[in-house]
């Protein structure tokens, strides 16, 4: 539940959502434009992902995908 | 190695620095963020063992692997090959980072060199397969007040809400403090910027918070 995630993030002031989706194509345009620190998925089949990976994201969560 | 261990094991080879497995608390996860942003690694204690054993394993299978021969490029340089990734052009490196393109082809000669390739396709290849050092983490980023900034992505499997269709995207900010959670527009009547993708087939726990 992404929601409940956003929800649960928004009650802690030391972070900020700055962004979310799928994985729809050109997403990963939108994560590196958002400067985040830290990105949080649960799924690494995305066709964005290697561009990410030599981005300064270098921060990632991976929550286990069922 | 079991299913689960593979899947770790893909993660990490693929850079993530986290891993959380479904029963993890909400508390767990925010734990989680928390630490990856300090350059900690967070792993499940039960998926440890598999990540000693492969290291060991790698170690006895290339005993005289040179780390020197992963290339060591700047942040500019990391945001240049990100760039080239993606396939601009220097005309378009240059506009998008604010740099000359003069600059831009300085820049790209000598990732070609450090690299030691011949074409820009090569250099994304390589900097791939040997992965990038990654930028020290200034320990001063724990203390700051500034709140850590990170994006929620899930595989878009969902149920689409507002009539969107399955997968979409539209770029959901928060924007400090004026965005509570109970104002925070969830619908697409609501206004601007909302999100449309809806579960990540992954829902924390949330007793005892």
């Amino acid at each position: 539940m992404r929601e409940a995630l956003v929800r649960l993030f928004c009650k802690r002031s030391d972070l900020l959502v700055v962004g979310q989706s799928g994985h729809a194509e050109g997403t990963g345009r939108h994560v590196l434009d958002s400067h985040c620190d830290v990105l949080v998925f649960d799924s690494l089949q995305t066709e964005w992902l290697p561009a990410i990976l030599l981005s300064p994201v270098e921060t990632m969560l991976l929550l286990e995908p069922s | 190695m079991d299913s689960d261990e593979e899947q770790f094991m893909a993660a990490v080879r693929s850079g993530v620095t986290g891993y959380l497995l479904q029963d993890a608390s909400a508390s767990d996860v925010v734990a989680a963020v928390r630490a990856v942003f300090r350059g900690e690694a967070v792993c499940p204690p039960q998926l440890c063992s598999a990540l000693f054993r492969f290291v060991a394993q790698t170690a006895r299978a290339m005993p005289l692997q040179n780390s020197a021969s992963r290339p060591d490029l700047t942040l500019r340089q990391q945001q240049l090959v990100t760039l080239v990734a993606k396939g601009l052009t220097n005309k378009e490196i240059a506009s998008h980072l604010n740099l000359s393109e003069f600059t831009v082809r300085n820049h790209i000669h000598r990732i070609l060199k450090q690299v030691d390739v011949g074409s820009r396709g090569e250099a994304v290849e390589a900097i791939r397969a040997h992965g990038l050092r990654h930028r020290s983490i200034k320990t001063s980023r724990a203390s700051s007040t500034a709140p850590t900034r990170f994006w929620l992505c899930d595989s878009g499997l969902a149920t689409p809400r507002c009539g969107a269709r399955r997968g979409s995207f539209v770029l959901d900010v928060l924007e400090s403090e004026e965005n509570t959670p109970a104002e925070k527009p969830t619908d697409c009547k609501a206004g601007r910027k909302n999100l449309l993708v809806g579960p990540l087939g992954f829902e924390p726990r949330t007793n005892g918070l």
